[in-house]
Protein backbone atom coordinates (compact mmCIF):
# COMPACT_ATOMS: atom_id res chain seq x y z
CA UNK A 1 0.00 0.00 0.00
CA UNK A 2 1.89 3.70 -1.20
CA UNK A 3 0.26 6.43 -0.17
CA UNK A 4 1.80 9.84 -2.08
CA UNK A 5 2.09 13.16 0.88
CA UNK A 6 1.27 15.09 -2.57
CA UNK A 7 -1.67 13.55 -3.36
CA UNK A 8 -2.98 13.33 0.33
CA UNK A 9 -2.60 17.10 1.13
CA UNK A 10 -4.11 17.78 -2.02
CA UNK A 11 -7.01 15.63 -0.97
CA UNK A 12 -7.16 17.32 2.57
CA UNK A 13 -7.02 20.89 1.11
CA UNK A 14 -9.72 20.31 -1.52
CA UNK A 15 -12.00 18.58 1.92
CA UNK A 16 -11.28 21.31 3.98
CA UNK A 17 -12.09 24.33 1.57
CA UNK A 18 -15.22 22.66 0.35
CA UNK A 19 -15.87 22.14 4.00
CA UNK A 20 -16.49 25.60 4.60
CA UNK A 21 -18.35 26.50 1.48
CA UNK A 22 -20.54 23.84 1.93
CA UNK A 23 -23.48 25.68 4.47
CA UNK A 24 -24.92 22.15 4.96
CA UNK A 25 -21.95 20.31 6.76
CA UNK A 26 -20.50 23.42 8.48
CA UNK A 27 -23.62 24.11 10.43
CA UNK A 28 -22.76 20.76 11.97
CA UNK A 29 -19.60 22.32 13.82
CA UNK A 30 -21.56 25.56 14.79
CA UNK A 31 -24.84 23.64 16.18
CA UNK A 32 -23.16 22.74 19.15
CA UNK A 33 -21.02 25.57 19.78
CA UNK A 34 -23.88 27.66 19.80
CA UNK A 35 -26.00 25.75 22.11
CA UNK A 36 -23.36 25.96 24.52
CA UNK A 37 -23.34 29.72 23.82
CA UNK A 38 -26.67 29.78 24.38
CA UNK A 39 -27.05 28.13 27.38
CA UNK A 40 -24.22 29.59 29.36
CA UNK A 41 -25.96 32.90 28.55
CA UNK A 42 -29.11 31.67 29.99
CA UNK A 43 -27.43 30.81 33.22
CA UNK A 44 -29.77 28.04 34.72
CA UNK A 45 -28.98 26.80 38.39
CA UNK A 46 -28.20 23.60 38.41
CA UNK A 47 -29.04 20.96 41.30
CA UNK A 48 -26.81 18.15 40.86
CA UNK A 49 -24.00 19.15 38.67
CA UNK A 50 -21.78 22.25 37.86
CA UNK A 51 -22.95 24.18 35.02
CA UNK A 52 -19.31 24.07 33.14
CA UNK A 53 -19.34 20.08 33.37
CA UNK A 54 -23.25 19.86 32.34
CA UNK A 55 -22.15 22.19 29.35
CA UNK A 56 -19.26 20.42 28.40
CA UNK A 57 -20.70 16.87 28.61
CA UNK A 58 -23.87 17.60 25.97
CA UNK A 59 -21.60 20.35 24.46
CA UNK A 60 -19.13 17.13 23.40
CA UNK A 61 -21.68 14.59 23.01
CA UNK A 62 -23.62 16.85 20.57
CA UNK A 63 -20.19 17.72 18.99
CA UNK A 64 -18.91 14.28 18.21
CA UNK A 65 -22.41 13.00 17.29
CA UNK A 66 -23.09 15.68 14.28
CA UNK A 67 -19.72 16.71 13.27
CA UNK A 68 -18.08 13.06 14.25
CA UNK A 69 -20.67 10.93 12.77
CA UNK A 70 -21.61 13.53 9.91
CA UNK A 71 -18.82 14.67 8.31
CA UNK A 72 -17.00 11.64 7.08
CA UNK A 73 -20.00 9.85 5.86
CA UNK A 74 -21.68 12.40 4.65
CA UNK A 75 -19.10 13.87 2.36
CA UNK A 76 -17.58 10.10 1.21
CA UNK A 77 -22.08 9.56 0.57
CA UNK A 78 -21.76 13.47 -1.27
CA UNK A 79 -18.55 12.39 -3.56
CA UNK A 80 -20.53 8.90 -4.89
CA UNK A 81 -23.43 10.71 -5.45
CA UNK A 82 -22.16 13.70 -7.77
CA UNK A 83 -19.71 11.22 -9.20
CA UNK A 84 -16.74 12.59 -8.20
CA UNK A 85 -15.49 9.56 -6.29
CA UNK A 86 -15.54 7.94 -9.71
CA UNK A 87 -13.43 10.28 -11.35
CA UNK A 88 -10.62 10.48 -8.65
CA UNK A 89 -10.63 6.39 -8.79
CA UNK A 90 -10.06 7.04 -12.61
CA UNK A 91 -7.24 9.14 -11.41
CA UNK A 92 -4.44 8.18 -9.83
CA UNK A 93 -5.79 7.94 -6.30
CA UNK A 94 -6.29 4.85 -4.30
CA UNK A 95 -8.83 4.56 -1.84
CA UNK A 96 -6.76 4.73 1.33
CA UNK A 97 -5.35 7.93 0.10
CA UNK A 98 -9.42 9.27 -0.30
CA UNK A 99 -10.41 7.11 3.23
CA UNK A 100 -7.66 9.32 5.37
CA UNK A 101 -8.34 12.39 3.82
CA UNK A 102 -11.88 11.84 4.39
CA UNK A 103 -10.97 10.53 8.09
CA UNK A 104 -8.69 13.31 8.85
CA UNK A 105 -11.36 15.92 8.08
CA UNK A 106 -13.56 14.66 10.17
CA UNK A 107 -11.33 14.20 12.99
CA UNK A 108 -9.72 17.27 13.22
CA UNK A 109 -13.09 19.17 12.79
CA UNK A 110 -14.58 17.18 15.49
CA UNK A 111 -12.04 17.99 17.82
CA UNK A 112 -11.94 21.37 16.73
CA UNK A 113 -15.16 21.54 17.92
CA UNK A 114 -14.33 19.98 21.59
CA UNK A 115 -12.01 21.93 21.95
CA UNK A 116 -13.95 25.65 21.84
CA UNK A 117 -16.57 23.93 23.74
CA UNK A 118 -13.49 22.73 26.44
CA UNK A 119 -12.40 26.23 26.55
CA UNK A 120 -16.68 28.23 26.56
CA UNK A 121 -17.84 25.89 29.12
CA UNK A 122 -15.76 27.36 31.82
CA UNK A 123 -14.15 24.22 32.90
CA UNK A 124 -10.47 24.30 34.13
CA UNK A 125 -7.02 24.47 31.90
CA UNK A 126 -5.60 22.10 33.69
CA UNK A 127 -7.90 19.12 33.21
CA UNK A 128 -7.40 19.46 29.36
CA UNK A 129 -5.17 16.24 29.00
CA UNK A 130 -7.84 13.81 30.36
CA UNK A 131 -10.35 15.93 28.29
CA UNK A 132 -8.41 15.00 25.06
CA UNK A 133 -7.41 11.69 26.02
CA UNK A 134 -11.55 10.57 26.12
CA UNK A 135 -12.14 12.85 23.13
CA UNK A 136 -9.22 11.80 20.51
CA UNK A 137 -10.08 8.28 21.20
CA UNK A 138 -14.09 9.18 21.32
CA UNK A 139 -13.68 10.88 18.04
CA UNK A 140 -11.27 8.14 16.27
CA UNK A 141 -14.11 6.02 16.72
CA UNK A 142 -17.22 7.63 15.53
CA UNK A 143 -15.25 9.13 12.86
CA UNK A 144 -14.43 5.46 11.48
CA UNK A 145 -18.35 4.78 12.32
CA UNK A 146 -18.82 7.49 10.10
CA UNK A 147 -16.35 6.50 7.84
CA UNK A 148 -17.94 3.34 7.25
CA UNK A 149 -21.77 4.76 6.68
CA UNK A 150 -20.43 6.93 3.86
CA UNK A 151 -18.93 3.51 2.56
CA UNK A 152 -22.01 1.54 2.42
CA UNK A 153 -24.30 4.25 1.47
CA UNK A 154 -25.36 4.94 -2.31
CA UNK A 155 -25.73 8.31 -1.48
CA UNK A 156 -26.41 10.91 0.45
CA UNK A 157 -29.91 10.27 1.41
CA UNK A 158 -29.38 6.59 2.16
CA UNK A 159 -26.56 7.96 4.47
CA UNK A 160 -29.14 10.04 6.10
CA UNK A 161 -31.07 7.07 7.23
CA UNK A 162 -28.26 5.16 8.55
CA UNK A 163 -26.89 8.42 10.55
CA UNK A 164 -30.07 9.49 12.58
CA UNK A 165 -30.36 5.52 14.41
CA UNK A 166 -26.43 5.91 15.10
CA UNK A 167 -26.83 9.51 16.56
CA UNK A 168 -29.54 8.90 18.60
CA UNK A 169 -28.28 5.95 20.56
CA UNK A 170 -24.57 7.76 21.07
CA UNK A 171 -26.23 10.76 22.29
CA UNK A 172 -29.19 10.16 24.16
CA UNK A 173 -28.19 7.12 26.59
CA UNK A 174 -25.31 8.82 27.88
CA UNK A 175 -27.37 12.03 27.95
CA UNK A 176 -30.48 10.58 30.00
CA UNK A 177 -28.58 7.79 31.71
CA UNK A 178 -29.14 8.85 35.19
CA UNK A 179 -33.18 8.73 34.61
CA UNK A 180 -33.27 4.73 34.37
CA UNK A 181 -31.10 1.60 34.39
CA UNK A 182 -31.36 0.54 31.44
CA UNK A 183 -30.51 4.12 29.92
CA UNK A 184 -27.44 3.78 32.32
CA UNK A 185 -26.45 0.28 31.32
CA UNK A 186 -26.74 1.11 27.33
CA UNK A 187 -24.90 4.48 28.56
CA UNK A 188 -21.64 1.95 30.07
CA UNK A 189 -21.37 0.56 26.60
CA UNK A 190 -21.38 3.73 24.20
CA UNK A 191 -17.86 5.50 23.16
CA UNK A 192 -18.67 8.87 23.74
CA UNK A 193 -19.89 8.21 27.26
CA UNK A 194 -16.65 6.40 27.87
CA UNK A 195 -14.71 9.62 26.53
CA UNK A 196 -16.81 11.10 28.64
CA UNK A 197 -16.13 9.13 32.01
CA UNK A 198 -11.86 9.08 30.93
CA UNK A 199 -12.59 12.71 31.62
CA UNK A 200 -14.21 12.65 34.91
CA UNK A 201 -11.63 10.39 36.22
CA UNK A 202 -9.10 12.48 35.19
CA UNK A 203 -10.84 14.97 37.01
CA UNK A 204 -10.95 13.49 40.44
CA UNK A 205 -7.55 11.16 40.34
CA UNK A 206 -5.91 13.14 38.33
CA UNK A 207 -3.83 10.89 36.26
CA UNK A 208 -4.48 9.47 32.51
CA UNK A 209 -4.48 5.86 33.36
CA UNK A 210 -6.04 4.86 36.85
CA UNK A 211 -8.70 2.26 38.30
CA UNK A 212 -11.36 4.32 37.54
CA UNK A 213 -10.82 4.56 33.76
CA UNK A 214 -9.51 1.38 33.23
CA UNK A 215 -13.62 0.34 31.87
CA UNK A 216 -13.59 2.92 30.08
CA UNK A 217 -10.65 2.76 28.33
CA UNK A 218 -11.45 -0.89 27.57
CA UNK A 219 -14.98 0.18 26.10
CA UNK A 220 -13.30 2.32 23.77
CA UNK A 221 -10.71 -0.01 22.71
CA UNK A 222 -13.43 -1.94 21.84
CA UNK A 223 -15.02 0.31 19.56
CA UNK A 224 -11.89 1.34 17.47
CA UNK A 225 -10.91 -2.07 17.28
CA UNK A 226 -14.14 -3.06 15.93
CA UNK A 227 -15.06 -0.30 14.14
CA UNK A 228 -11.41 -0.70 12.67
CA UNK A 229 -12.53 -3.94 12.01
CA UNK A 230 -15.74 -3.71 10.09
CA UNK A 231 -14.25 -0.53 7.89
CA UNK A 232 -11.79 -3.09 6.73
CA UNK A 233 -13.86 -5.90 5.77
CA UNK A 234 -16.65 -3.44 4.53
CA UNK A 235 -14.22 -1.91 2.72
CA UNK A 236 -12.63 -5.14 1.00
CA UNK A 237 -16.33 -6.33 0.10
CA UNK A 238 -17.91 -3.27 -1.26
CA UNK A 239 -14.70 -1.04 -2.08
CA UNK A 240 -15.85 2.83 -2.18
CA UNK A 241 -17.77 3.19 -5.37
CA UNK A 242 -21.09 2.07 -5.78
CA UNK B 1 5.13 -2.31 -31.97
CA UNK B 2 3.14 -3.48 -28.39
CA UNK B 3 -0.79 -2.43 -28.25
CA UNK B 4 -1.63 0.39 -26.61
CA UNK B 5 -5.14 -1.99 -26.00
CA UNK B 6 -5.14 -5.22 -26.81
CA UNK B 7 -9.01 -7.32 -26.21
CA UNK B 8 -9.18 -10.37 -27.36
CA UNK B 9 -12.52 -12.69 -27.23
CA UNK B 10 -13.56 -10.67 -23.65
CA UNK B 11 -17.02 -11.13 -23.08
CA UNK B 12 -18.82 -9.60 -20.04
CA UNK B 13 -22.42 -11.01 -19.16
CA UNK B 14 -25.17 -9.32 -16.65
CA UNK B 15 -27.76 -11.93 -16.07
CA UNK B 16 -26.70 -15.05 -17.52
CA UNK B 17 -27.23 -12.71 -20.54
CA UNK B 18 -24.49 -11.65 -22.82
CA UNK B 19 -23.82 -7.93 -22.64
CA UNK B 20 -20.32 -8.06 -24.71
CA UNK B 21 -19.74 -11.04 -26.81
CA UNK B 22 -16.10 -12.15 -27.55
CA UNK B 23 -14.96 -8.57 -28.14
CA UNK B 24 -11.61 -8.86 -30.34
CA UNK B 25 -9.87 -5.66 -31.55
CA UNK B 26 -6.49 -4.04 -31.15
CA UNK B 27 -5.77 0.08 -31.07
CA UNK B 28 -2.18 0.59 -31.81
CA UNK B 29 -0.12 3.23 -30.71
CA UNK B 30 -0.17 6.85 -32.11
CA UNK B 31 -3.98 5.43 -33.40
CA UNK B 32 -7.14 7.18 -33.07
CA UNK B 33 -9.77 4.61 -33.10
CA UNK B 34 -13.59 4.78 -32.77
CA UNK B 35 -16.09 2.93 -31.30
CA UNK B 36 -19.03 3.18 -33.29
CA UNK B 37 -22.41 1.84 -32.03
CA UNK B 38 -26.55 2.46 -31.62
CA UNK B 39 -27.54 3.03 -27.67
CA UNK B 40 -27.64 0.22 -25.74
CA UNK B 41 -25.24 -1.66 -27.71
CA UNK B 42 -22.51 -1.53 -25.50
CA UNK B 43 -20.04 1.19 -26.22
CA UNK B 44 -19.99 2.21 -22.28
CA UNK B 45 -19.93 -0.80 -21.20
CA UNK B 46 -16.95 -1.86 -23.26
CA UNK B 47 -15.20 1.76 -21.95
CA UNK B 48 -15.95 0.65 -17.92
CA UNK B 49 -14.50 -2.85 -18.68
CA UNK B 50 -11.17 -1.17 -20.22
CA UNK B 51 -11.14 1.50 -17.18
CA UNK B 52 -11.95 -1.47 -14.94
CA UNK B 53 -14.83 -0.04 -13.31
CA UNK B 54 -16.33 -3.57 -15.01
CA UNK B 55 -14.60 -6.84 -14.64
CA UNK B 56 -14.49 -9.17 -17.39
CA UNK B 57 -16.28 -12.82 -17.36
CA UNK B 58 -13.49 -14.36 -19.57
CA UNK B 59 -11.31 -13.38 -22.51
CA UNK B 60 -7.66 -11.28 -22.51
CA UNK B 61 -7.55 -7.45 -22.26
CA UNK B 62 -4.35 -5.54 -22.26
CA UNK B 63 -3.83 -2.09 -21.38
CA UNK B 64 -0.48 -0.31 -22.22
CA UNK B 65 0.81 -3.98 -23.09
CA UNK B 66 0.01 -4.76 -19.44
CA UNK B 67 -2.84 -7.65 -18.73
CA UNK B 68 -5.50 -5.43 -17.36
CA UNK B 69 -5.36 -7.32 -14.07
CA UNK B 70 -1.70 -6.07 -13.42
CA UNK B 71 -2.15 -2.47 -14.10
CA UNK B 72 -1.37 -0.54 -11.11
CA UNK B 73 -2.18 2.68 -9.59
CA UNK B 74 0.79 4.27 -10.95
CA UNK B 75 -0.43 3.31 -14.80
CA UNK B 76 -3.41 6.03 -14.25
CA UNK B 77 -0.80 8.32 -14.41
CA UNK B 78 -0.08 7.10 -18.41
CA UNK B 79 -4.09 7.16 -18.88
CA UNK B 80 -6.60 10.18 -19.24
CA UNK B 81 -10.20 9.01 -18.90
CA UNK B 82 -13.36 11.11 -19.93
CA UNK B 83 -16.79 8.73 -19.15
CA UNK B 84 -20.24 9.43 -18.38
CA UNK B 85 -19.57 9.44 -14.81
CA UNK B 86 -16.68 12.03 -14.45
CA UNK B 87 -18.07 14.14 -12.11
CA UNK B 88 -16.81 17.43 -10.80
CA UNK B 89 -17.01 19.77 -7.46
CA UNK B 90 -19.82 21.56 -7.27
CA UNK B 91 -18.59 24.45 -5.02
CA UNK B 92 -15.21 24.80 -6.42
CA UNK B 93 -14.55 26.93 -9.53
CA UNK B 94 -14.08 25.50 -13.20
CA UNK B 95 -9.96 26.79 -12.55
CA UNK B 96 -10.26 25.38 -8.97
CA UNK B 97 -11.24 22.43 -10.04
CA UNK B 98 -8.51 21.93 -12.62
CA UNK B 99 -6.22 23.09 -10.27
CA UNK B 100 -7.06 20.44 -7.77
CA UNK B 101 -6.57 17.78 -10.29
CA UNK B 102 -3.25 19.16 -11.87
CA UNK B 103 -2.05 18.98 -8.35
CA UNK B 104 -3.39 15.23 -7.78
CA UNK B 105 -1.07 14.72 -11.37
CA UNK B 106 1.72 16.80 -10.64
CA UNK B 107 0.67 19.17 -13.60
CA UNK B 108 1.96 22.82 -13.59
CA UNK B 109 -0.49 25.59 -13.38
CA UNK B 110 0.32 27.02 -16.73
CA UNK B 111 -0.83 23.42 -18.65
CA UNK B 112 -4.22 24.59 -16.80
CA UNK B 113 -4.27 28.23 -18.24
CA UNK B 114 -3.34 26.71 -21.24
CA UNK B 115 -6.30 24.28 -21.40
CA UNK B 116 -8.44 26.81 -20.28
CA UNK B 117 -7.53 28.88 -23.33
CA UNK B 118 -7.83 26.22 -25.95
CA UNK B 119 -11.51 25.13 -24.40
CA UNK B 120 -12.98 28.78 -24.44
CA UNK B 121 -13.17 28.89 -20.52
CA UNK B 122 -10.41 31.18 -19.55
CA UNK B 123 -13.11 33.98 -19.12
CA UNK B 124 -15.43 32.27 -17.20
CA UNK B 125 -12.42 30.34 -15.11
CA UNK B 126 -14.08 31.70 -12.17
CA UNK B 127 -17.71 30.53 -12.49
CA UNK B 128 -18.34 27.73 -9.64
CA UNK B 129 -19.58 24.26 -11.43
CA UNK B 130 -23.08 24.31 -10.42
CA UNK B 131 -23.58 27.38 -11.89
CA UNK B 132 -21.89 25.55 -15.09
CA UNK B 133 -24.08 25.01 -18.39
CA UNK B 134 -23.77 21.64 -19.60
CA UNK B 135 -21.34 22.22 -22.09
CA UNK B 136 -19.32 24.29 -19.65
CA UNK B 137 -18.99 21.40 -17.63
CA UNK B 138 -18.34 18.68 -20.65
CA UNK B 139 -15.18 20.86 -21.53
CA UNK B 140 -14.07 21.04 -18.18
CA UNK B 141 -13.80 17.36 -17.72
CA UNK B 142 -11.97 17.01 -20.77
CA UNK B 143 -9.76 19.77 -19.80
CA UNK B 144 -9.40 16.92 -16.59
CA UNK B 145 -8.90 14.24 -18.99
CA UNK B 146 -6.08 15.26 -21.02
CA UNK B 147 -4.41 17.97 -17.96
CA UNK B 148 -1.79 15.16 -18.17
CA UNK B 149 -0.98 14.47 -21.36
CA UNK B 150 -1.66 11.18 -21.28
CA UNK B 151 -0.32 8.37 -23.64
CA UNK B 152 -3.51 6.63 -23.58
CA UNK B 153 -7.06 8.92 -23.88
CA UNK B 154 -10.05 6.81 -23.35
CA UNK B 155 -13.08 9.39 -24.56
CA UNK B 156 -16.66 8.56 -24.02
CA UNK B 157 -18.74 11.15 -26.37
CA UNK B 158 -16.39 13.82 -25.73
CA UNK B 159 -18.10 16.51 -27.53
CA UNK B 160 -21.60 15.69 -26.56
CA UNK B 161 -23.58 18.99 -25.28
CA UNK B 162 -20.94 21.49 -27.24
CA UNK B 163 -21.95 24.15 -29.81
CA UNK B 164 -20.21 23.53 -33.06
CA UNK B 165 -17.23 25.89 -32.12
CA UNK B 166 -15.98 24.26 -29.15
CA UNK B 167 -16.72 20.58 -30.89
CA UNK B 168 -14.43 22.29 -34.04
CA UNK B 169 -11.61 22.91 -31.40
CA UNK B 170 -11.84 20.23 -28.63
CA UNK B 171 -11.41 18.49 -32.53
CA UNK B 172 -8.18 20.57 -33.02
CA UNK B 173 -6.95 19.63 -29.57
CA UNK B 174 -7.63 16.41 -29.41
CA UNK B 175 -6.02 16.19 -33.19
CA UNK B 176 -2.85 17.93 -31.82
CA UNK B 177 -2.67 15.27 -28.77
CA UNK B 178 -2.35 12.70 -30.95
CA UNK B 179 0.24 14.00 -33.19
CA UNK B 180 2.02 14.47 -30.00
CA UNK B 181 1.59 10.63 -29.98
CA UNK B 182 -1.63 10.34 -27.35
CA UNK B 183 -3.79 6.91 -29.00
CA UNK B 184 -7.01 7.53 -28.40
CA UNK B 185 -10.07 5.27 -28.22
CA UNK B 186 -12.87 7.00 -28.74
CA UNK B 187 -16.64 6.35 -28.26
CA UNK B 188 -19.25 8.70 -30.42
CA UNK B 189 -22.70 8.81 -31.90
CA UNK B 190 -21.42 11.57 -34.32
CA UNK B 191 -20.53 10.36 -37.57
CA UNK B 192 -18.87 12.75 -39.21
CA UNK B 193 -16.55 13.20 -36.19
CA UNK B 194 -15.26 9.30 -36.70
CA UNK B 195 -14.96 10.43 -39.99
CA UNK B 196 -12.95 13.27 -38.91
CA UNK B 197 -10.32 12.21 -36.16
CA UNK B 198 -10.29 8.26 -36.38
CA UNK B 199 -8.19 6.53 -38.67
CA UNK B 200 -9.80 3.34 -37.69
CA UNK B 201 -13.19 2.28 -36.10
CA UNK B 202 -15.10 -0.52 -35.16
CA UNK B 203 -18.92 -0.90 -35.26
CA UNK B 204 -20.57 -2.59 -32.18
CA UNK B 205 -23.68 -3.91 -32.76
CA UNK B 206 -25.72 -5.38 -29.65
CA UNK B 207 -22.56 -6.79 -28.00
CA UNK B 208 -20.83 -8.26 -31.18
CA UNK B 209 -18.15 -6.14 -33.24
CA UNK B 210 -20.33 -5.88 -36.38
CA UNK B 211 -16.57 -4.19 -38.32
CA UNK B 212 -13.46 -3.04 -37.55
CA UNK B 213 -11.46 -1.25 -40.58
CA UNK B 214 -10.44 2.25 -41.37
CA UNK B 215 -12.69 4.07 -42.45
CA UNK B 216 -12.05 4.37 -45.90
CA UNK B 217 -12.13 0.33 -46.05
CA UNK B 218 -15.59 0.25 -44.41
CA UNK B 219 -17.16 2.93 -46.37
CA UNK B 220 -15.94 1.01 -50.09
CA UNK B 221 -17.09 -2.49 -48.16
CA UNK B 222 -20.11 -1.57 -47.02
CA UNK B 223 -21.57 1.65 -48.16
CA UNK B 224 -24.39 1.88 -51.19
CA UNK B 225 -22.66 1.80 -54.59
CA UNK B 226 -25.21 4.22 -55.88
CA UNK B 227 -25.20 7.12 -58.26
CA UNK B 228 -27.49 10.09 -58.05
CA UNK B 229 -29.36 11.45 -61.38
CA UNK B 230 -31.48 14.13 -61.59
CA UNK B 231 -33.95 13.60 -64.89
CA UNK B 232 -35.30 16.29 -66.98
CA UNK B 233 -38.42 16.48 -64.86
CA UNK B 234 -36.07 17.61 -61.70
CA UNK B 235 -36.72 13.65 -60.25
CA UNK B 236 -33.65 12.02 -58.43
CA UNK B 237 -33.00 8.31 -59.05
CA UNK B 238 -30.76 6.47 -57.39
CA UNK B 239 -28.90 4.09 -59.80
CA UNK B 240 -26.26 1.30 -59.02
CA UNK B 241 -22.88 1.41 -60.26
CA UNK B 242 -23.26 -1.58 -62.28
CA UNK B 243 -23.91 -3.13 -66.18
CA UNK B 244 -27.56 -2.14 -65.80
CA UNK B 245 -27.27 1.04 -64.28
CA UNK B 246 -24.65 2.12 -66.77
CA UNK B 247 -27.42 1.09 -69.44
CA UNK B 248 -30.33 2.95 -67.88
CA UNK B 249 -27.94 6.45 -68.29
CA UNK B 250 -26.92 5.47 -71.25
CA UNK B 251 -30.92 5.41 -72.31
CA UNK B 252 -31.40 8.54 -70.17
CA UNK B 253 -28.61 10.24 -72.31
CA UNK B 254 -30.14 8.96 -75.79
CA UNK B 255 -33.67 9.91 -74.92
CA UNK B 256 -32.55 13.55 -73.62
CA UNK B 257 -33.92 12.82 -70.20
CA UNK B 258 -30.50 13.47 -68.55
CA UNK B 259 -29.84 16.83 -66.69
CA UNK B 260 -27.47 15.91 -63.99
CA UNK B 261 -25.41 13.09 -62.68
CA UNK B 262 -23.70 13.29 -59.30
CA UNK B 263 -21.35 10.23 -57.98
CA UNK B 264 -22.80 9.57 -54.62
CA UNK B 265 -19.82 9.50 -51.78
CA UNK B 266 -19.71 6.47 -49.49
CA UNK B 267 -19.95 7.98 -45.44
CA UNK B 268 -20.07 5.88 -42.75
CA UNK B 269 -23.94 6.88 -41.82
CA UNK B 270 -24.82 4.53 -44.46
CA UNK B 271 -22.19 1.58 -43.27
CA UNK B 272 -23.58 2.36 -39.60
CA UNK B 273 -27.00 1.58 -40.70
CA UNK B 274 -26.01 -1.39 -43.30
CA UNK B 275 -24.46 -3.11 -39.98
CA UNK B 276 -26.63 -2.08 -37.28
CA UNK B 277 -29.92 -1.85 -39.17
CA UNK B 278 -30.76 1.19 -36.92
CA UNK B 279 -30.32 4.70 -37.78
CA UNK B 280 -28.32 6.49 -34.68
Amino acid sequence: MKISMRKLSTLCKRDFYDFCRNPAIFISILVPVLFVIFYKSLNLPFDHVSQPAFLLNIGTLMNCCMCGLLIASTTIAEEKEKFTLRTLMLSNISGIEFLISKLTLGFTITMLGNLIIYLLSGNPVSNMPGYLMGTVLGCIAVNLISAVMGIVSRDQASCSILQIPVMMLFLLPPMFSEMNAALRFIARLTPLNAAMSIYYAYTTEGKLFNGNAAYHYLVLLCWIVGSALIFVLVYRKRGLDN
Amino acid sequence: MKEMLYLDEVCLSFNNAFSLDRLTFQVMPGEIFGFLGPSGAGKTTTMKLLTRQLKKKSGIIRILGKDITKVVRDDYERIGILSDTNGLYERLSIEENLNFFARLRDVPKTRVAELLKTMHLYDQRKTLIKKCSKGMRQRTILAGAVLHNPELLFLDEPTSGLDPATILEVHKMLLALNREGTTIFLTTHNMEEADKLCGRIGILNQGKLAATGTTQELKLKYAKDEIEILDMDKKVVKIRKDLDGARHIHKMIESGSLLTIHSKEPNLEEVFIELTGREF
